[in-house]
């Protein structure tokens, strides 16, 4: 009787160990992809302003995100406008990306014109952060980056 | 010397080479361009791997130069588990145990977290298996061992 429980507890034993290989390989492959694949569409022209008619303004982040890996995965993009440290607009977007397919995200961050006016004063940065979350959003990883010279 | 105990020291023999070895060359290799606060991280993340395989490997040769059924065996294997968990937490925290998996760590301008706390709560589970596979194969050498001592009393 202490053999056979022996033996199955050998036999889950390794079956938990393969299981959590296959997780770990497929999650960080997964997540990896979906950073590298959206790093790459993130240039200069990711940033737009659009101009609305009661004088505000739209300060639009857009990429493309794609996902070469395994699992469908959650991609968060926020991005927080900062003047002296403190957020002056906030805009974020959020997206579940199929594997072998890409998703656009677009995160707008809204100023009225007097906050604008005060930014031109100022020296405003901008903090982009990028998170991924796969295997039903029970593994992640996140990148924040921040750009002090616009 | 019995299959059991060349076991052993084929286990002791990969544990300093996987660990203490391949860090070590690990360290050596570091690109020379890593700034400062890059190197101190992974060089004391790597040095702290390096004790636990020196200790891993003492306790391997441990385990398998004594009989199964010895309580000095059982208590060689349950402090082996408990130091596996603190390795896969300290890996899995990137040198925090107690992040339990969820840290960040910032790089000049570039914040990178993290988030494996179900892959830590699945290591875990794994290790408090292997517990009680430990302690029941003990329990069955040590049954084996009376038996077998009784029998050659009675003879």
């Amino acid at each position: 009787m202490v053999r056979l429980v022996s033996g199955l507890l050998t036999a889950i034993l390794v079956l938990l160990k393969l299981i959590l290989a296959i997780i770990v390989i497929a999650s960080l492959y997964t997540m990896v992809s979906v950073f590298i694949g959206t790093m790459s569409s993130v240039d200069e022209s990711a940033f737009y302003q659009k101009f609305n008619p009661d004088g505000s303004i739209d300060l639009i982040f857009k990429i493309n995100a794609r996902n070469d890996g395994f699992l469908d995965s959650r991609m968060d993009v926020t991005v927080k406008l900062l003047s002296n440290g403190v957020i002056i607009a906030e805009g974020s977007d959020s997206t579940i990306i199929s594997p072998k397919s890409s998703r656009e995200l677009q995160a707008v961050l809204s100023i009225t014109q007097s906050q604008a006016m005060e930014l031109m004063n100022t020296q405003p940065s901008l903090e982009i952060s990028f998170k991924v979350r796969t295997f039903n959003d029970l593994i992640g990883m996140g990148l924040t980056t921040e750009v002090k010279e616009l | 010397m019995s299959r059991r105990k060349l076991k052993g020291i084929g286990l002791a023999i990969s544990t300093i080479l996987s660990l203490v070895v391949a860090p070590q060359l690990i360290i050596e290799l570091l690109p020379s361009q890593l700034s400062g606060q890059m190197a101190g991280i992974m060089g004391s993340y790597l040095q702290m791997l390096m004790v636990f395989g020196v200790l891993l490997a003492i306790l391997y040769i441990v385990k398998y130069f004594t009989e199964p059924w010895r309580y000095v065996n059982l208590g060689c294997v349950l402090i082996m588990d408990g130091l596996w968990l603190y390795l896969l937490l300290y890996i899995a925290g990137f040198g925090d145990p107690a992040s339990y998996g969820m840290f960040a760590r910032s790089f000049d301008a570039v914040k990178v977290s993290f988030d494996f706390r179900f892959i830590v709560n699945f290591l875990v589970l794994i290790i408090a298996v292997r517990v009680v596979k430990d302690i029941v194969d003990f329990a069955y050498s040590r049954k084996a061992w009376k038996t077998s001592k009784a029998r050659r009393i009675n003879s």
